[in-house]
Protein backbone atom coordinates (compact mmCIF):
# COMPACT_ATOMS: atom_id res chain seq x y z
CA UNK A 1 0.00 0.00 0.00
CA UNK A 2 2.86 2.48 0.92
CA UNK A 3 4.88 1.72 -2.43
CA UNK A 4 1.61 2.73 -4.46
CA UNK A 5 0.92 5.54 -2.73
CA UNK A 6 4.29 6.64 -3.31
CA UNK A 7 3.58 6.54 -7.20
CA UNK A 8 0.56 8.16 -6.49
CA UNK A 9 2.79 11.42 -5.24
CA UNK A 10 5.71 11.35 -7.61
CA UNK A 11 3.25 11.22 -10.39
CA UNK A 12 1.39 14.24 -9.04
CA UNK A 13 4.62 16.35 -8.48
CA UNK A 14 5.83 15.70 -11.97
CA UNK A 15 6.27 18.97 -14.33
CA UNK A 16 3.72 18.75 -17.36
CA UNK A 17 5.94 18.54 -20.25
CA UNK A 18 5.90 20.86 -23.37
CA UNK A 19 4.22 19.72 -26.10
CA UNK A 20 5.89 20.47 -29.35
CA UNK A 21 2.65 20.14 -31.78
CA UNK A 22 4.14 21.86 -35.04
CA UNK A 23 1.63 24.59 -36.43
CA UNK A 24 1.02 25.36 -40.30
CA UNK A 25 -0.26 28.19 -42.16
CA UNK A 26 -1.10 28.23 -45.60
CA UNK A 27 0.57 31.62 -47.07
CA UNK A 28 0.16 32.29 -50.01
CA UNK A 29 1.69 34.12 -53.29
CA UNK A 30 -0.21 35.81 -55.94
CA UNK A 31 0.05 37.14 -59.21
CA UNK A 32 -2.19 38.72 -62.02
CA UNK A 33 0.16 38.24 -66.14
CA UNK A 34 -1.90 39.88 -68.29
CA UNK A 35 -1.92 39.73 -71.54
CA UNK A 36 0.33 42.06 -73.77
CA UNK A 37 -2.19 44.94 -75.07
CA UNK A 38 -1.73 45.19 -78.98
CA UNK A 39 -3.02 47.79 -81.67
CA UNK A 40 -3.03 47.36 -85.47
CA UNK A 41 -4.11 49.85 -88.12
CA UNK A 42 -7.03 48.58 -89.85
CA UNK A 43 -7.54 52.13 -92.25
CA UNK A 44 -5.62 55.47 -92.70
CA UNK A 45 -6.94 58.30 -92.18
CA UNK A 46 -7.96 60.40 -95.14
CA UNK A 47 -8.96 63.54 -96.75
CA UNK A 48 -9.46 62.22 -100.16
CA UNK A 49 -9.03 64.82 -102.81
CA UNK A 50 -9.39 68.99 -102.19
CA UNK A 51 -9.89 71.68 -104.19
CA UNK A 52 -8.95 74.36 -102.61
CA UNK A 53 -10.28 78.04 -104.03
CA UNK A 54 -7.43 80.38 -104.97
CA UNK A 55 -6.56 82.96 -102.54
CA UNK A 56 -8.65 81.18 -99.80
CA UNK A 57 -7.88 79.27 -97.01
CA UNK A 58 -9.72 76.00 -95.62
CA UNK A 59 -10.37 73.28 -93.76
CA UNK A 60 -11.66 69.88 -93.80
CA UNK A 61 -12.85 67.87 -90.77
CA UNK A 62 -13.18 63.73 -90.56
CA UNK A 63 -14.40 63.17 -86.93
CA UNK A 64 -13.82 59.56 -85.53
CA UNK A 65 -16.52 57.54 -86.31
CA UNK A 66 -18.53 59.83 -88.45
CA UNK A 67 -18.53 59.01 -92.69
CA UNK A 68 -19.12 62.85 -93.41
CA UNK A 69 -16.35 65.20 -94.31
CA UNK A 70 -17.10 68.91 -93.05
CA UNK A 71 -15.69 71.26 -95.86
CA UNK A 72 -15.09 74.83 -94.91
CA UNK A 73 -13.49 77.88 -96.16
CA UNK A 74 -12.43 77.71 -99.91
CA UNK A 75 -12.01 73.89 -99.76
CA UNK A 76 -14.23 71.43 -101.32
CA UNK A 77 -14.21 68.17 -102.55
CA UNK A 78 -12.87 67.57 -105.64
CA UNK A 79 -14.67 64.55 -107.27
CA UNK A 80 -18.12 64.35 -107.11
CA UNK A 81 -18.43 60.62 -107.38
CA UNK A 82 -16.52 58.44 -104.87
CA UNK A 83 -15.74 55.78 -108.01
CA UNK A 84 -13.29 58.75 -108.98
CA UNK A 85 -11.65 59.81 -105.80
CA UNK A 86 -11.04 58.09 -102.50
CA UNK A 87 -13.79 58.70 -100.24
CA UNK A 88 -12.50 61.02 -97.28
CA UNK A 89 -12.66 58.80 -93.87
CA UNK A 90 -11.62 58.42 -90.61
CA UNK A 91 -8.79 56.21 -89.32
CA UNK A 92 -9.78 52.93 -87.58
CA UNK A 93 -7.26 50.57 -85.01
CA UNK A 94 -7.93 47.46 -83.72
CA UNK A 95 -7.06 46.52 -80.07
CA UNK A 96 -6.61 43.30 -78.61
CA UNK A 97 -5.54 42.34 -75.02
CA UNK A 98 -7.11 41.22 -71.53
CA UNK A 99 -10.51 40.59 -71.46
CA UNK A 100 -12.33 43.37 -70.18
CA UNK A 101 -9.49 45.59 -69.38
CA UNK A 102 -9.80 49.33 -69.55
CA UNK A 103 -6.83 50.80 -71.78
CA UNK A 104 -6.26 54.56 -72.93
CA UNK A 105 -4.58 55.99 -76.48
CA UNK A 106 -1.90 58.45 -77.02
CA UNK A 107 -1.96 60.21 -79.61
CA UNK A 108 -0.75 63.86 -80.87
CA UNK A 109 -3.54 66.49 -81.22
CA UNK A 110 -1.66 67.85 -84.23
CA UNK A 111 0.48 66.75 -87.30
CA UNK A 112 2.58 68.47 -90.17
CA UNK A 113 2.05 66.94 -93.12
CA UNK A 114 5.12 67.03 -96.21
CA UNK A 115 4.00 67.88 -99.33
CA UNK A 116 5.14 64.60 -102.33
CA UNK A 117 5.23 64.48 -105.85
CA UNK A 118 5.34 68.17 -106.20
CA UNK A 119 8.55 69.44 -107.37
CA UNK A 120 9.02 71.70 -104.48
CA UNK A 121 10.76 70.92 -101.39
CA UNK A 122 9.16 72.17 -97.96
CA UNK A 123 5.95 72.04 -98.96
CA UNK A 124 3.38 71.73 -95.50
CA UNK A 125 0.51 71.12 -94.34
CA UNK A 126 -0.78 70.71 -90.89
CA UNK A 127 -3.64 68.49 -89.40
CA UNK A 128 -4.97 69.52 -85.94
CA UNK A 129 -7.74 69.09 -83.52
CA UNK A 130 -6.98 65.75 -83.48
CA UNK A 131 -9.65 63.37 -81.90
CA UNK A 132 -9.85 59.79 -80.88
CA UNK A 133 -13.05 57.84 -79.89
CA UNK A 134 -13.04 54.52 -79.34
CA UNK A 135 -16.61 51.72 -80.07
CA UNK A 136 -16.40 50.55 -76.02
CA UNK A 137 -16.78 54.31 -74.60
CA UNK A 138 -17.26 56.64 -77.47
CA UNK A 139 -17.62 59.48 -75.09
CA UNK A 140 -14.48 58.40 -72.70
CA UNK A 141 -12.15 60.49 -75.16
CA UNK A 142 -9.39 58.72 -75.79
CA UNK A 143 -10.12 55.45 -73.40
CA UNK A 144 -11.71 52.32 -74.20
CA UNK A 145 -12.69 49.22 -72.42
CA UNK A 146 -11.86 45.66 -74.16
CA UNK A 147 -14.66 43.55 -74.47
CA UNK A 148 -15.10 39.97 -73.02
CA UNK A 149 -13.47 38.81 -75.77
CA UNK A 150 -10.32 41.03 -75.23
CA UNK A 151 -11.49 43.42 -78.54
CA UNK A 152 -12.47 46.64 -79.42
CA UNK A 153 -11.49 49.03 -82.12
CA UNK A 154 -11.06 53.05 -81.94
CA UNK A 155 -11.29 56.01 -84.49
CA UNK A 156 -9.05 58.76 -85.25
CA UNK A 157 -10.24 61.91 -87.15
CA UNK A 158 -8.80 65.73 -87.35
CA UNK A 159 -8.97 68.87 -89.00
CA UNK A 160 -6.88 69.63 -92.16
CA UNK A 161 -5.80 73.22 -92.53
CA UNK A 162 -5.20 74.47 -96.34
CA UNK A 163 -3.90 77.95 -96.07
CA UNK A 164 -4.36 80.04 -99.11
CA UNK A 165 -2.68 79.11 -101.94
CA UNK A 166 -1.78 76.05 -100.75
CA UNK A 167 0.43 74.05 -103.44
CA UNK A 168 -0.98 71.23 -105.43
CA UNK A 169 0.80 68.24 -103.96
CA UNK A 170 -0.21 64.80 -101.91
CA UNK A 171 0.65 65.25 -98.75
CA UNK A 172 1.05 62.37 -96.05
CA UNK A 173 2.70 61.86 -92.79
CA UNK A 174 2.51 58.85 -89.99
CA UNK A 175 0.33 59.74 -86.96
CA UNK A 176 1.80 57.44 -84.24
CA UNK A 177 -0.77 55.88 -81.19
CA UNK A 178 0.19 54.21 -78.42
CA UNK A 179 -2.43 52.08 -76.36
CA UNK A 180 -1.89 51.44 -72.83
CA UNK A 181 -3.78 49.96 -69.94
CA UNK A 182 -5.34 52.17 -67.57
CA UNK B 1 1.39 4.58 11.80
CA UNK B 2 0.11 2.70 9.00
CA UNK B 3 -3.50 4.01 9.60
CA UNK B 4 -1.74 7.65 9.31
CA UNK B 5 -0.37 7.00 5.91
CA UNK B 6 -3.24 6.25 5.02
CA UNK B 7 -5.47 8.84 6.47
CA UNK B 8 -3.16 11.19 4.50
CA UNK B 9 -3.55 9.33 1.38
CA UNK B 10 -6.69 9.35 1.17
CA UNK B 11 -7.21 13.02 2.18
CA UNK B 12 -4.70 13.76 -0.80
CA UNK B 13 -6.71 11.49 -3.07
CA UNK B 14 -9.88 12.74 -2.28
CA UNK B 15 -9.23 16.26 -2.70
CA UNK B 16 -11.01 18.00 -5.92
CA UNK B 17 -8.43 17.76 -8.33
CA UNK B 18 -7.05 21.63 -9.64
CA UNK B 19 -7.65 22.53 -13.07
CA UNK B 20 -4.48 22.04 -14.72
CA UNK B 21 -2.96 24.64 -16.96
CA UNK B 22 -2.62 24.03 -20.97
CA UNK B 23 0.68 22.95 -22.10
CA UNK B 24 2.23 25.80 -23.88
CA UNK B 25 1.41 25.76 -27.59
CA UNK B 26 2.32 27.90 -30.60
CA UNK B 27 0.25 29.06 -33.69
CA UNK B 28 0.81 30.68 -36.70
CA UNK B 29 -1.35 32.34 -39.02
CA UNK B 30 -0.86 33.70 -43.14
CA UNK B 31 -1.97 37.72 -42.09
CA UNK B 32 -1.58 38.66 -45.26
CA UNK B 33 -0.63 37.20 -49.05
CA UNK B 34 2.76 37.98 -50.70
CA UNK B 35 1.44 40.19 -53.65
CA UNK B 36 3.03 40.82 -56.43
CA UNK B 37 0.35 42.88 -58.38
CA UNK B 38 -0.87 42.91 -61.76
CA UNK B 39 1.67 43.57 -64.57
CA UNK B 40 2.10 42.56 -68.15
CA UNK B 41 5.15 40.12 -69.90
CA UNK B 42 5.76 40.04 -72.94
CA UNK B 43 7.89 36.13 -72.68
CA UNK B 44 9.61 36.00 -69.23
CA UNK B 45 10.16 38.48 -66.82
CA UNK B 46 10.30 38.62 -63.35
CA UNK B 47 9.60 41.00 -60.10
CA UNK B 48 11.18 40.70 -56.54
CA UNK B 49 9.22 41.84 -53.64
CA UNK B 50 11.91 42.02 -50.87
CA UNK B 51 10.95 41.80 -47.05
CA UNK B 52 10.27 45.28 -46.45
CA UNK B 53 8.13 45.69 -49.40
CA UNK B 54 11.06 47.19 -51.94
CA UNK B 55 9.93 46.27 -55.51
CA UNK B 56 12.29 45.30 -58.59
CA UNK B 57 11.46 44.85 -61.98
CA UNK B 58 13.15 42.92 -64.84
CA UNK B 59 11.33 42.44 -68.38
CA UNK B 60 7.59 43.52 -66.94
CA UNK B 61 5.78 46.07 -67.08
CA UNK B 62 3.21 46.97 -64.07
CA UNK B 63 -0.39 47.53 -64.87
CA UNK B 64 -2.59 49.73 -62.68
CA UNK B 65 -1.71 50.42 -58.71
CA UNK B 66 -2.46 46.65 -57.31
CA UNK B 67 -1.06 46.45 -53.76
CA UNK B 68 2.14 44.93 -53.88
CA UNK B 69 4.01 43.55 -50.16
CA UNK B 70 5.77 40.86 -48.71
CA UNK B 71 3.93 38.17 -47.05
CA UNK B 72 3.22 38.57 -43.28
CA UNK B 73 2.97 35.35 -40.59
CA UNK B 74 2.58 35.59 -37.03
CA UNK B 75 3.36 33.44 -34.51
CA UNK B 76 1.66 33.31 -31.15
CA UNK B 77 2.70 31.65 -28.30
CA UNK B 78 0.52 30.65 -25.30
CA UNK B 79 1.82 29.94 -22.59
CA UNK B 80 -1.10 27.84 -21.09
CA UNK B 81 -1.67 29.75 -17.89
CA UNK B 82 -1.81 33.46 -16.59
CA UNK B 83 0.99 33.49 -14.64
CA UNK B 84 2.73 36.91 -14.58
CA UNK B 85 6.54 34.99 -14.37
CA UNK B 86 8.14 36.09 -17.72
CA UNK B 87 9.10 33.20 -20.28
CA UNK B 88 11.28 33.06 -23.07
CA UNK B 89 9.79 30.68 -25.90
CA UNK B 90 11.49 29.26 -28.32
CA UNK B 91 10.13 27.92 -31.82
CA UNK B 92 11.51 26.66 -35.18
CA UNK B 93 10.40 28.16 -38.12
CA UNK B 94 10.07 26.14 -41.89
CA UNK B 95 9.47 26.90 -45.30
CA UNK B 96 8.03 24.39 -46.53
CA UNK B 97 8.09 23.22 -50.27
CA UNK B 98 7.11 26.23 -52.79
CA UNK B 99 6.24 24.43 -56.37
CA UNK B 100 5.62 26.23 -59.65
CA UNK B 101 2.37 26.87 -60.90
CA UNK B 102 1.00 26.74 -64.69
CA UNK B 103 -2.13 28.22 -66.03
CA UNK B 104 -3.53 29.01 -69.24
CA UNK B 105 0.04 29.73 -71.37
CA UNK B 106 1.97 31.36 -68.07
CA UNK B 107 3.87 29.66 -65.56
CA UNK B 108 5.12 31.10 -62.44
CA UNK B 109 8.37 30.39 -60.22
CA UNK B 110 9.02 31.37 -56.73
CA UNK B 111 12.84 31.43 -55.62
CA UNK B 112 14.97 33.79 -53.57
CA UNK B 113 13.04 34.34 -50.38
CA UNK B 114 13.77 36.74 -47.71
CA UNK B 115 12.52 37.69 -44.52
CA UNK B 116 12.77 39.53 -41.80
CA UNK B 117 13.44 37.23 -39.32
CA UNK B 118 16.23 37.60 -36.89
CA UNK B 119 19.26 35.97 -38.40
CA UNK B 120 17.38 34.80 -41.80
CA UNK B 121 17.76 37.18 -44.10
CA UNK B 122 17.67 34.93 -46.82
CA UNK B 123 15.08 31.17 -46.31
CA UNK B 124 15.52 28.41 -48.15
CA UNK B 125 13.03 25.92 -48.30
CA UNK B 126 13.50 23.10 -45.67
CA UNK B 127 15.68 25.27 -43.75
CA UNK B 128 14.69 25.44 -40.05
CA UNK B 129 14.91 29.19 -38.21
CA UNK B 130 15.21 29.22 -35.23
CA UNK B 131 12.94 32.18 -33.29
CA UNK B 132 12.61 33.51 -29.68
CA UNK B 133 10.15 35.42 -28.05
CA UNK B 134 11.87 36.59 -25.29
CA UNK B 135 10.22 38.06 -21.46
CA UNK B 136 6.87 36.82 -22.22
CA UNK B 137 5.01 37.76 -19.38
CA UNK B 138 1.45 37.81 -20.64
CA UNK B 139 -0.76 34.49 -21.48
CA UNK B 140 -0.11 34.81 -25.16
CA UNK B 141 2.93 36.61 -27.14
CA UNK B 142 3.27 37.27 -30.96
CA UNK B 143 5.80 38.11 -33.04
CA UNK B 144 5.24 39.17 -36.80
CA UNK B 145 7.45 38.83 -39.79
CA UNK B 146 7.59 39.10 -43.14
CA UNK B 147 8.85 36.94 -46.38
CA UNK B 148 9.60 38.24 -49.60
CA UNK B 149 10.26 36.27 -53.13
CA UNK B 150 11.44 36.85 -56.69
CA UNK B 151 8.40 35.70 -58.99
CA UNK B 152 9.70 34.31 -62.74
CA UNK B 153 7.48 34.54 -64.96
CA UNK B 154 7.32 32.72 -68.39
CA UNK B 155 4.45 33.58 -70.97
CA UNK B 156 3.43 31.61 -74.03
CA UNK B 157 0.27 33.13 -74.45
CA UNK B 158 -2.84 34.88 -73.09
CA UNK B 159 -2.82 35.94 -69.18
CA UNK B 160 -3.42 34.58 -65.75
CA UNK B 161 -3.87 35.11 -62.12
CA UNK B 162 -1.26 33.45 -60.55
CA UNK B 163 -1.68 31.65 -56.94
CA UNK B 164 1.24 29.92 -55.11
CA UNK B 165 1.29 28.12 -51.87
CA UNK B 166 3.60 29.11 -49.14
CA UNK B 167 3.30 26.83 -46.61
CA UNK B 168 4.82 27.35 -43.22
CA UNK B 169 5.53 25.80 -40.10
CA UNK B 170 6.24 26.57 -36.81
CA UNK B 171 7.00 24.12 -34.09
CA UNK B 172 7.58 25.32 -30.27
CA UNK B 173 11.03 23.24 -28.86
CA UNK B 174 11.16 25.47 -25.52
CA UNK B 175 9.35 27.54 -22.91
CA UNK B 176 11.73 28.91 -20.02
CA UNK B 177 10.71 30.60 -17.21
CA UNK B 178 13.32 33.46 -16.50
Amino acid sequence: MRACLSVAAAALLLPLPALAQPASANGTASAAVVAPITVRQIADLDFGVIAAGPGQAGSVTILPGLSDARYRGGARQACSASNECPTPHFASFEVSGEASRAYTIAAPTSVVLGGEESGNSGLTVRVDAIALRSVSRPDAGPAGRLDPAGRDRFDLGGTLRLPAETAPARYRVSIPVIVTYS
Amino acid sequence: MKWKWIALAATVLALPAPALAAPPSVTITADTVLRFGNFVVITAGSRTISASGAVTNSGIFPVGSAPVGPAQFTVTFDRGNNSPQAMTATFQVVLGTVSPVSQAGVTGALSGFVSDLPGAPVLVPGQVVTYTIPSCATRTCSRTFRIGARLDVTRTSGGAALTIALPVTATLISSDRL
